[in-house]
């Protein structure tokens, strides 16, 4: 019964991970770039906050 | 001369032959035994007393089989010859004279009634020099059975009518065989001269034989102890089964036979150890109730290591049942008669009640503690074969001499269940190792398991199937970017649209680089939120000849996902790098897409091992248990 239950529960998280396109095994860099930058002169194209300007956190 | 009444010859007694096939009569007076010979009467001579013994069946009663009503007109004792050539361990056969002028005979045994009648055949029956205690063979009337026991029977006395011609002093061969369903067969031999004849029957309950009142009940026990005195040291001896031979005496430990008034020792036993579970012990296995009477502790020696193990004589209204013990494992054994078990290759496995049993190990055992008891002639210093073969739960369990065989099937049990139902205080033997028939837990999981699995990774995949068809893979992005250009060292993508929930995105990039290497950061960015995942691809390829041989290696291609991605406005920035040879071939553009409703494989992937986890655990703990159990038999390295 306890081993149904686990079933279960793998089938529904696998259903809930597939549908929301979560990816367990993320190569990508998450960040998030601030207004100011997006509004800045060179914005997104910006060398300095790809490559050192932004650390992220404090 | 059927009924017919004459006089004894030698003392004028009054003498009767009820049955048709009576050939001898006993002189109840003067124990003469008269041959009939046509309408003469021919003196044989004097017939021993009659033997005591524990048979309930008696001359002149009545009863019926298969319809026919039949006397009892006639009582044959023979026995087994001792190491000094006389009768002993006698047992009881009856003639019975049936209404239609037929006749047979009727043996008691442990509770149950064998009945068999003469058989007259032409066809040739085995001789007595091929046959040995557990071979198979066919017989007519009763097919194929197993011979239990082979052995040389002695006249012991008579009384009443006999349908053969006794002769005092005179062995006779017998081979007792059964067959699967309570068939019985004797094959008589007779001296060595005679010519075999069969006899064949069945088991009888003594209600099926119409004699109903001569059974044996409870009221067969001795609720005090039948009082007997040792012969050894004159102690008080208690016997409490109606049908006990061998009891040993609690004072001075001598092993008695009292199947035979008076008491004679049989061995002088020296163990002084005292049963885990005490005679006079009361409990209950399956649906009845039992006692028990006697306790032995067997051993066998295995490539020079000694074992032993625990064996309980228990009696109750079914008659006797066997409880065995060894590392606190627990057995319940009955006995079966040999022609249950088919198919017998010793040493490999063997067939009874349509389940096969593997053979386990065999050894020759011995006793090493005797106490209480028991419904046969025990000879403690000998040694029997013992072989095991097991189909867990269950066990198969033969001991053998080299004219007896006899058959138990047995099935497993804790010792806690045993303590419990003989409300044992404290607790049973401690648990150690894997017994030859213990469940093995772990397999009996694996059906259950294995098929939730089952059903459950149907579902992942229905799931995956459902998703793949529903869900549309759409491109949102197509691009090209410029590479190797100082000028433009970033390229920026027109905004586009992910529609519908959070989805895994899927970015593909390729360039047809020769002998060089193209290095891509690529950012998707949510225009609304900023929020930004960045992916590095590298392209390459390199080639060339080394020692003769050709090898390139790297990828013009390569595919990155980024999960959980929000419908929105997004942009994708792109920075290529270069690196590059002399000779490199470099395009001016790689290709970027951008692919939406991506179908992640590493979910899928991941269920379908947790699923299959449990199932594959339960299959390696199921052959390592299966390992251990196997590595106590004589089947150690695997073979069979």
């Amino acid at each position: 019964m306890k081993f149904a239950i686990l079933c279960a529960m793998i089938v529904a998280g696998f259903a809930a991970v597939e549908m929301r396109g979560i990816d367990l095994l993320p190569a990508a860099t998450h960040a998030t770039i601030p207004a100011s930058v997006r509004s800045s002169p060179g914005g997104y194209r910006s060398y300095h906050f790809w490559h050192s300007g932004f650390q992220g956190g404090k | 001369m059927t009924g017919q009444a004459g006089t004894c010859p030698s003392c004028g007694a009054p003498l009767r032959f009820g049955g048709a096939q009576s050939v001898v009569s006993v002189c109840s007076h003067c124990r003469s035994a008269v041959l009939r010979a046509g309408a003469n009467l021919e003196l044989l001579g004097k017939i021993p007393d009659l033997v005591a013994t524990d048979s309930r069946l008696a001359l002149g009663a009545n009863g019926s089989i298969g319809g026919k009503s039949f006397t009892i007109v006639g009582h044959l004792q023979l026995g087994h010859r001792n190491e000094r050539g006389e009768p002993d361990a006698t047992w009881d056969e009856w003639h019975v004279s049936f209404s239609d002028g037929s006749w047979g005979w009727l043996a008691e045994a442990q509770g149950h009634l064998l009945f068999t009648r003469h058989i007259s055949t032409q066809a040739p029956l085995p001789r007595f020099a091929s046959l040995h205690a557990g071979k198979r063979i066919e017989v007519p009337a009763a097919g194929s059975v197993a011979i239990d026991e082979l052995n040389e029977a002695a006249f012991v006395a008579a009384d009443g009518e006999l349908p053969f011609k006794p002769s005092l002093g005179a062995t006779y061969r017998f081979a007792d065989c059964t067959g699967d369903s309570g068939s019985f067969v004797t094959l008589d031999y007779g001296a060595e001269s005679d010519e075999p004849e069969l006899f064949a029957g069945r088991e009888l309950t003594y209600a099926e034989a119409g004699l109903g009142g001569f059974a044996p009940r409870a009221a067969d026990r001795h609720p005090e102890g039948r009082a007997l005195s040792c012969p050894n040291c004159g102690g008080p001896l208690s016997v409490k089964i109606a049908g006990t031979k061998s009891v040993t005496c609690p004072g001075c430990r001598a092993l008695l036979d009292v199947s035979q008034q008076p008491a004679k020792v049989l061995a002088h036993l020296h163990g002084r150890a005292s049963p885990p579970l005490p005679l006079g012990a009361k409990g209950r296995i399956g649906a009845n109730d039992f006692e028990v009477i006697g306790w032995m502790r067997r051993g066998v020696t295995i490539e020079g290591s000694p074992y032993s193990w625990d064996e309980y004589l228990l009696h109750g209204e079914v008659g006797y049942r066997w409880l065995s013990e060894s590392n606190g494992h627990w057995l319940s054994l009955w006995p079966i008669p040999g022609g249950k078990v088919s198919n017998l290759v010793e040493g490999v496995g063997a067939f009874c009640d349509g389940r096969r049993f593997r053979h386990f190990q065999s050894a020759e055992a011995g006793y090493q503690e005797i106490q209480g008891e028991f419904y046969w002639q025990i000879a403690a210093g000998t040694k029997v074969h013992t072989a095991d073969y097991v189909a867990p739960p269950f066990i198969l369990s033969s001991e053998s001499t080299p004219g007896e065989i006899n058959w138990s099937r047995g099935e497993y049990m804790t010792g806690v269940e045993i303590w419990k139902s003989f409300q044992q205080p404290g607790s049973p033997p401690l648990v150690t190792g894997v017994a030859p028939a213990q469940p093995n837990r772990y397999s009996a999981l694996q059906g259950k398991t294995w098929s939730t699995a089952g059903y459950a990774l149907i579902a992942v995949l229905a799931i995956a199937l459902l998703l793949a068809a529903v869900r549309t893979r759409k491109t949102v992005l197509q691009m090209e970017v410029p590479i190797g250009r100082p000028d433009q060292p970033v390229t920026l993508s027109q905004p586009f649209e992910i529609t519908g929930g959070p989805q895994a995105v899927e970015i593909h990039a390729g360039a047809a680089v020769d002998q060089a290497w193209v290095g891509l950061d690529v950012a998707l960015i949510n225009d609304d939120t900023g929020e930004s995942d960045a992916v590095g691809f590298e392209l390459s390829h390199y080639h060339g000849y080394e020692d003769g041989e050709a090898w390139s290696e790297g990828s013009r291609e390569g595919r990155a996902i980024i999960g959980h991605v929000p419908a929105g406005r997004y942009l994708l920035r792109v920075e290529p790098q270069l690196e590059r040879q002399p000779s490199s071939s470099v395009p001016r553009h790689a290709a970027v897409q951008v692919e939406a409703g991506a179908f992640l494989v590493e979910p899928l992937l991941l269920a379908i091992a947790l699923l299959a986890g449990w199932p594959i655990a339960l299959c390696l703990m199921t052959a390592s248990f299966e390992k251990l159990r196997w590595a106590e038999s004589d089947h150690a390295g695997g073979e069979e």
